[in-house]
């Protein structure tokens, strides 16, 4: 089993993502979209692949082949979701561990064992947290309190040490570590296994102008400009501000042999716009709803633009 | 041009009270009061209502604006907020208050409680938006807003309406 830990180590290790910008009210640059990895990552690969979203339900379809051979009996799905910190009470998505995430292996659900990883500048505190029952996903309340006169002294005494929390005059003290969680699960040994993910969308989004072009960079994503998707989607482009939203969907790098992903997205306005890459670097192109196949993956990621007309007061 | 003095900057931070409970919709220049409004769209029709008149700029756009208008200052890091200082990170943007005049005294607190539900006193310094899906137009505090930033300071230097006092 020693072999298969240090594989899972390795694998989250490779699926460690970066914390995102600064966040708040106007804008939001997202955040990282848990990604799927398995391990041992050579014996697995990936053969259909298909995201569903439902205004900001995610479900990401991957059929597996190959747990079933090879000479290590044990294969596990390793979710790993972005580390983080206390981003502030203008964070819109302050719940970045996804605690919604859940996983289904043919239709059944899987039960999730949880590797939680918390850390300062100054070192590791998982255990620190675990030996005093804090919760390392404190920093997702905003602000994020911890009751240290619950603790120990010399539990608290160790936080404080480890540079974890910050005194504040109003609150207390203030949890002050970034954090990460993994989800892994059993793949149990089957020739052909299908995969679902299912989590909430934390899109980046902002509100910008439609005239200058500065839509263009965000719009290469989907392989298309505001040139062409003036001609596909013009209504979109009436007003003098669209709200643009650029989804991330991890769908499995692990031996994919360039499966190509299927799309299906319905947005919650009917006048959302969503595009994408499709083969050959042309754009895929929907609105209210985009269905289609052959959408192509980098390093087994999919980008998603979506464009709305900013709505009145309680239509979003 | 001068500085708005604070007592101007009163008619700033009344003007944005009465925004409160104005749902957040992100809508920009298309911001309504009573209706739905953003941090950038509120800012900008609350100051316009209030008599300082600026053209409309995204949170993004609002500090090279205030750079070549000629309109605001940003404040030095030792210089001292007042009433109507505009408060911006660099995805938002919110009205600075004392919360000192008798009409904003009873809401320069906020009582919040924790996880473990024990009871904490929030000190506000802000009028402000949030963010789809969370709370309406209202006060705020600016050290809890933004954990990973601390604003930048904006303070009017523009035109001041007739009506307005000088001290």
């Amino acid at each position: 089993m020693n072999a298969l830990a240090s594989s899972l180590a390795a694998a989250a290790c490779a699926l460690l993502l970066v914390a995102t910008p600064a966040l708040a009210d106007d804008a939001s640059a997202g955040v990282e979209p848990p990604r799927l990895g398995f391990a041992p990552d050579d014996l697995v690969s990936v053969r259909e692949r298909q995201v569903h979203l439902d205004r900001r339900d995610v479900h990401v379809r991957v059929t597996l082949a190959g747990t079933g051979a090879g000479p290590t009996p044990h294969r596990l799905g390793l979710v790993a979701t972005p580390s983080f910190k206390w981003r502030g009470d203008g964070d819109p998505y302050p719940t970045r561990q996804y605690p919604e995430l859940a996983v289904r292996l043919d239709g059944r659900t899987v039960g999730l064992h949880d590797s939680v990883h918390a850390e300062t500048p100054q070192g590791d505190i998982t255990a620190a947290l675990r030996a005093a029952h804090v919760d390392p996903f404190v920093i997702a309340d905003s602000p994020p309190v911890v009751d240290t006169d619950k603790l120990a002294a010399a539990q608290a005494q160790a936080l404080r040490d480890a540079g974890a929390l910050k005194p504040d005059p109003q609150a207390g003290e203030l949890a002050m570590w970034s954090a990460r969680r993994d989800a892994w699960f059993d793949l149990p040994a089957r020739a052909r296994a299908v995969l679902d993910v299912s989590y909430l969308a934390r899109p980046a989004f902002a509100l910008q102008p439609t005239q200058d072009g500065a839509l263009d960079p965000t719009l290469r994503k989907a392989c298309t400009s505001t040139a062409a998707l003036r001609q596909k989607a013009g209504d979109v482009f009436a007003g003098e501000q669209v709200i643009v939203e650029d989804y991330v969907f991890d769908v499995a790098a692990a031996d994919a042999h360039g499966a190509p992903v299927a799309l299906d997205l319905r947005g919650g306005i009917a006048s959302t716009v969503f595009a994408a890459c499709g083969a050959n670097g042309a754009s895929l192109v929907g609105t209210g709803r985009l269905a289609g196949s052959g959408v192509v993956a980098e390093d087994g990621r999919v980008h998603v633009v979506a464009l709305s007309l900013p709505q009145a007061a309680g239509q979003r | 041009m001068a500085d708005i003095t604070a007592a101007q900057g009163r008619l700033i931070v009344l003007e944005a009270m009465s925004w409160a409970d104005t749902p957040y919709s992100l809508v920009g220049n298309g911001s309504i009061k009573g209706q739905g409004g953003d941090c950038s769209g509120s800012t900008w029709r609350i100051y316009t209502a209030a008599g300082f008149a600026y053209d409309y700029r995204s949170t993004g756009a609002f500090a090279s604006y205030a750079a070549t208008s000629g309109l605001f200052r940003k404040l030095r890091d030792n210089e001292a907020r007042q009433d109507g200082d505009i408060l911006l990170w660099s995805e938002h943007m919110a009205i600075f208050s004392t919360f000192t005049s008798p009409l904003e005294a009873p809401l320069r607190t906020t009582p919040r409680v924790n996880r473990n539900h024990r009871p904490w006193t929030q000190v506000n310094d802000m009028w402000t938006a949030h963010y789809t899906g969370g709370p309406a137009y209202g006060t705020g505090a600016s050290q809890y807003f933004s954990a990973t930033e601390t604003p930048d300071v904006y303070r009017w230097t523009g035109p001041t309406p007739a009506a307005a006092p000088a001290r």
